[in-house]
């Protein structure tokens, strides 16, 4: 089955002020649809990207900021699922309660000859 | 994996107290913020990875790299941190001791306990006990400077009567503000110092009374808002919406706490309440047990108010107006039982006085 990465955008300010409950309710909802993703026969893992930004290099250029900063929201971390097609992916993605914070781009990982 | 909520909310009074242990009470500012880095750190980071298997270990190894990081770029000694780390529920019933430091008074315990060990900021803790939230955080500034220029230590032994003192301030607090808007907060409250009560009582048939005290009355808090939200007065609670559990704990306590030698007035609430919890109905409730328990406790206006009550329905409305006759209150409570005496007796005239008195202290109270 092909593999396919759900890059997570989103805003980290909007956790600044959460309440214990929030916070409780949120990582609640993660954790569900974590699960409900392998319950449904897909692989998935994920990790956190430390710090807010990343810079971009570009040879003979000055390395800047990511290109993200303008838009405040920044890489926040990725998951890797596999799914039948990138439709499917991308429905799956669309569930993802990472969602209600920002976007998620899905790309299709080039399958291993 | 499902969390559990509850254990998630303790985490932040966890995380400080075990976090002013290492660092020391002068840093309770640091644990702070440490403790709700290292929860942001893992909403940050579980929602990709995950939640971890033992999410509090996970914490506090986190908050810790934080301690460290800090200590380091102050240049101050990493040692204390890399202490083997006592158990979290000593460490909480410590911090309840530091809240409630002697340079504190009682204000400031208040707030300081629930922002350092409930995990309530400001707002939260101003919505609560419905002060403004400028007068709230000025509190807990203050309460920290004052700890810091008193030197107070974490774990400094002999505070467990103003600990109670605080637990018992705590849960009123939450049963008082059931009968206001912000519905959400009060069963917090209570939880929160029922369980908090649950350390000390181990040790000490007081706070086993305390504890017991908590249990019957939180007993009863889903019957006292309706399904419109609003308050519902004991004669008219569906008994049967009373929390059984909670009530047999309660029980089981109290008759626990007659261990010791000394009876408490916390022995005498909760047999107060235990009475209350014991009738079948509202009429058919041992007034003549509960007027002698309130004639048992040191004299407060409160015990006087409720003292008079309870004759007034042992020996009927006349007798009950008698002895409110000449009783100083502040609030509304003392002219609304004239005025339900009075309308027993109906004297309606009378009866709408007092209860027009009553309606007007009590939007002045709120």
């Amino acid at each position: 089955m092909p593999h396919y990465i759900l890059l997570s955008r989103d805003n980290p300010a909007q956790f600044a002020d959460i309440s214990p409950a929030e916070m409780e309710a949120l990582i609640g909802k993660c954790a569900a649809w974590r699960q409900s993703i392998e319950d449904q026969g897909h692989a998935i893992s994920g990790e956190k990207l430390s710090g807010g930004t990343g810079r971009v290099l570009r040879r003979g250029l000055a390395a800047t900021d990511g290109p993200y900063t303008e838009a405040k929201e920044v890489m926040g971390g990725f998951f890797r699922i596999s799914a039948a097609s990138y439709d499917e992916a991308a429905a799956l993605a669309a569930s993802c309660p990472h969602l209600e914070f920002g976007s998620i781009e899905v790309r299709e990982i080039e399958p291993t000859p | 994996m499902q969390l559990v909520g509850e254990l998630y909310e303790r985490q932040y009074g966890r995380l400080v107290a075990a976090l002013v242990r290492m660092l020391g009470a002068a840093r309770l500012d640091w644990a702070e913020e440490f403790a709700q880095e290292a929860l942001l750190r893992a909403l940050e980071v579980w929602p990709f990875r995950g939640v971890p298997p033992n999410q509090e270990a996970w914490l506090i190894t986190t908050a810790k790299r934080l301690a460290i990081d800090r200590l380091r770029r102050e240049k101050l000694p990493v040692e204390p941190l890399l202490l083997q780390e006592k158990p979290a529920t000593d460490d909480r019933l410590a911090m309840i001791f530091l809240c409630c430091h002697a340079s504190l008074s009682e204000d400031l315990q208040i707030a300081l306990t629930l922002q350092a060990v409930c995990g309530l900021n400001a707002r939260q803790i101003a919505r609560g006990l419905m002060l403004p939230e400028p007068t709230v955080a000025q509190r807990l500034v203050r309460a920290k400077r004052r700890l810091r220029e008193a030197g107070a230590r974490f774990d400094e032994p002999g505070q467990l009567d103003s600990d109670l003192a605080v637990l018992y301030l705590l849960f009123n607090e939450g049963c008082a503000v059931t009968e206001s808007a912000s519905g959400w907060f009060h069963a917090d409250l209570c939880h929160e110092a029922i369980y908090l009560a649950r350390l000390p009582a181990q040790r000490r048939p007081d706070a086993q009374a305390l504890l017991a005290l908590f249990l019957l009355q939180a007993s009863r808090l889903p019957a006292r808002v309706n399904e419109a939200g609003e308050a519902v007065p004991l004669q008219e609670q569906h008994r049967a919406r009373w929390d059984r559990a909670l009530l047999a704990e309660g029980f089981a306590h109290l008759e626990r706490s007659a261990a010791g030698a000394a009876v408490t007035a916390y022995h005498i609430e909760a047999e107060i309440a235990a009475t209350h919890a014991a009738a079948p109905s509202f009429a058919a409730t041992d007034w003549a047990r509960i007027a002698l328990f309130y004639s048992q406790l040191p004299p407060s206006p409160a015990v006087r108010l409720n003292h008079a009550i309870a004759v007034g329905y042992r020996d009927g409305a006349a007798v009950g107006l008698a002895a409110l006759n000449g009783l100083d209150h502040p609030g509304h409570l003392l002219s609304a039982a004239r005025a339900e005496f009075a309308r027993q007796l109906g004297r309606i005239a009378e009866a709408r006085t007092h209860y027009t008195t009553a309606l007007a202290a009590a939007r002045t109270d709120a």
